[in-house]
């Protein structure tokens, strides 16, 4: 009888290897291989490699002569002088080494200084460690690879892909918890959509739902998880209706509480930073244009208030996005106007309890707003202006002059870097980076994503801000298709050459820590 | 294999010619081996082992017999190697664009072309069209001869990030076998 299964066998196949595997191990492989003929073939094949490997290298380089006379030559010739360099350099680190302390002090300074100054995060910023390899984080997501839609980690190079769900129904929306230790999740493997709840090696399933209404996360880019991992909130839709009502939970599946008394079409919730409210977004689609309200309520369900309720008439929110201030009490948003009077864009900060401060005006639409830099937008040419506070100013054209610009996405990373598309009609989309205040830009992929491809959604940074995951749907299909993409954004600055991994997949959710 | 006698390494420091002479001796056959099959390029390699003797003489007072003077000496090379790639990149790119710009094509040399011919050409392609991260340990396991702990030290990374990336590099390969491309 086999004690291993062909999953555990192919894995401890690619482990011997690169002799991973201790005795016992090497013996209960021993004895599946004896009684699997897929797995012995398939242990054959990886172990003809490394000699397919060798005789290439050996026959590409051994026949190759050594260095020349000249690396002696050049290496002896200047190794004399070493120690008196090393001195000389000693000398110089040392008092380096003194101006170096002098300005840290005035460098720790400026920082603390800066720090006291109100500073905004995106919606949604969960408190993480910041790792130096962001390789080992995993990316959790939902993909129909296997016939059906799946729940799957794999590292951000594509390896250590995993099926976690392997289950026949449909499994989808993960969303890591703050720790990193457990996957939030939607399923109707139990006859309707329901939130389940899973360790990160698919172990552990536990259904936290069982309620009317196909109980679901309507997120858009936030995260369900309250700040402090011990809380959900979710949407559980009126049957037959769009309209929701929201709802937070206990991951126990206990404590639901009702955040919305009213049925309403409540979309994109997210936690304030220190976990004491919850803002969200409510729309009313019967009319031209999508009027949106945003509205905040504290975790226990009490004192609705609506932030957008002051504005002056004719305003509204634009774009639907906001940020939460880093300490929770205050809401950055961005409002259009449909007045022909004054600026057409304002972002405004709202207190909790509705009050409003301007904080920035703009002539053409405020896509986005960070620490004071304004990032306007101009459709139909397609062009980003950064508005910096200090007066000074940048542009980007997106698309050649005969392009029109059929869409634009965008998305800040944890520490305020921008990663912008816009699909170009003749070239389909082009990505960018900039920094905060948009001094630095560079074309990071070009007409990888096609035109037909019209929208760009689900873009999260990882939290090392070293990767983007992002989603294309191409709705000209019969049966829309959605792509996963998952760009290394560091290489890519440095190297335009780098492409991003590509799978047909949706819903990416970042793991915290590894 | 190298072994390095530890005395040597203190008259290294002081600057003695024979003891400097008696180390490149000993380590740039290896050093050299190492910077080739990272560049594939024996101008390039030699060039990187230069450098790589040049930066540990000069460090010499940062080895501290942690690790040994082989897996440091390897380390120190990987990452010249690395910037040498780095460089090289972008180089590439700017004669592409160049390239396209005044229409020029470039031919590979005699010597390219031969060696071509000699070695299996679709599997070297396939593991030169690889990103450094996946090609330096593919490299050193299966050129070198080092273990996954070794690389791990020599990249400074964990043990099961090499076994990772070695693995997707494999499994690369074996793609590409199965698929009959090669």
């Amino acid at each position: 009888m086999n004690r291993i299964s062909h999953k555990q066998a192919i894995k401890w196949i690619n482990r011997r290897l690169d002799g991973l595997l201790t005795n016992q191990q090497l013996l209960l492989l021993d004895e599946h291989l004896r009684s699997c003929d897929s797995c012995t073939s398939y242990a054959a094949e990886m172990e003809l490699l490394p000699t397919q490997l060798q005789n290439e290298f050996h026959a590409r380089w051994d026949e190759k002569p050594g260095p020349s006379e000249k690396v002696m030559q050049h290496v002896t010739a200047k190794a004399r002088n070493i120690p008196m360099t090393n001195r000389i350099s000693s000398g110089i680190k040392l008092l380096a080494g003194a101006a170096t302390l002098i300005l840290l002090a005035f460098a720790i300074n400026f920082v603390v200084s800066q720090l006291r100054d109100t500073s905004t995060t995106a919606v949604g910023t969960e408190t993480v460690n910041i790792l130096p390899r962001a390789e080992d984080r995993l990316l959790a997501f939902a993909s129909n690879q296997n016939g059906n839609s799946d729940i799957y980690t794999m590292r951000a190079d594509g390896s250590d892909l995993t099926n976690l769900t392997n289950n026949p129904a449909y499994d989808g929306y993960p969303f890591w918890s703050p720790d990193g230790k457990q996957l939030a999740f939607q399923s109707d493997r139990n006859g309707s959509t329901q939130i389940y709840l899973m360790d990160a090696n698919g172990s552990n399933v536990i259904q936290l739902t069982n309620d009317e209404g196909n109980p679901q996360f309507d997120i858009n880019g936030h995260t369900p998880w309250s700040p402090d991992g011990r809380k959900l909130i979710f949407s559980q839709f009126s049957n037959g209706e769009r309209k929701s009502k929201l709802y937070s939970m206990d991951v126990d599946g206990t404590s639901k509480t009702l955040l919305t008394n009213e049925l309403g079409e409540y979309v994109w919730p997210s936690w304030s930073p220190d976990g004491e409210h919850i803002a969200f977004i409510s729309f009313e689609s019967q009319g031209m244009p999508t009027v949106y309200h945003l509205f905040v309520v504290d975790k226990k369900g009490n004192n609705l208030t609506e932030l957008t309720g002051s504005l002056p008439m004719g305003r509204s929110l634009l774009f639907s996005n906001y940020y939460w201030s880093q300490d929770g009490r205050s809401i950055f948003f961005t409002t259009d106007s449909n007045e022909n009077q004054g600026p057409a864009s304002t972002v405004y900060e709202a207190s909790l309890d509705g009050s409003l401060n301007v904080i920035a005006r703009a002539s053409k639409p405020i896509l986005d707003w960070w620490n004071g830099t304004v990032l306007e937008s101009e459709t139909p040419e397609p062009a980003l202006t950064w508005l910096r506070s200090d007066g000074s100013q940048s542009t980007l054209d997106l698309c050649r002059s005969t392009d029109q610009a059929l869409n634009i996405a965008y998305k800040r990373s944890y520490n305020g870097n921008l990663v912008f598309g816009a699909n170009c009609s003749a070239t389909g989309w082009a990505l960018y980076w900039a920094n905060p205040d948009g001094t630095d830009i560079s074309k990071l992929v070009e007409s990888i994503i096609p035109v037909r491809n019209d929208v760009l959604f689900n873009m999260i940074w990882s939290p090392d801000d070293h990767f983007l995951a992002f989603v294309s749907l191409d709705s000209d299909y019969p049966n829309p298709t959605t792509t996963l993409y998952v760009l290394d954004v560091a290489e890519a600055r440095k190297d335009p050459s780098v492409q991003p991994l590509k799978m047909e997949a949706s819903g990416p959710s970042w793991q915290p820590i590894p | 294999m190298i072994t390095m006698d530890y005395r040597l390494i203190e008259l290294c420091r002081v600057g003695d010619s024979a003891a400097i002479e008696n180390f490149v001796q000993t380590y740039q056959q290896d050093v050299y081996r190492l910077a080739l099959s990272i560049l594939d390029d024996p101008g390039e390699g030699e060039d990187a082992t230069q450098e790589a003797l040049l930066s540990a003489l000069r460090s010499l007072d940062s080895f501290h017999g942690t690790s040994s003077l082989k897996t440091w000496l390897y380390s120190i090379t990987v990452n010249i190697c690395r910037n040498r790639l780095q460089r090289h990149k972008r180089h590439e790119h700017l004669t592409k664009i160049l390239g396209e710009i005044l229409r020029v094509r470039s031919t590979p040399s005699v010597e390219e072309g031969a060696i071509q011919n000699e070695s299996n050409e679709a599997l070297w392609r396939v593991i030169h069209g690889m990103d450094e991260k996946h090609r330096i340990p593919v490299v050193l396991r299966y050129y070198h001869d080092l273990s996954v702990a070794e690389i791990a030290h020599i990249l400074q990374i964990p043990e099961g990030t090499v076994h990772s990336r070695l693995n997707t590099a494999r499994r690369q390969l074996h793609g590409i076998l199965k698929e009959g491309r090669l």
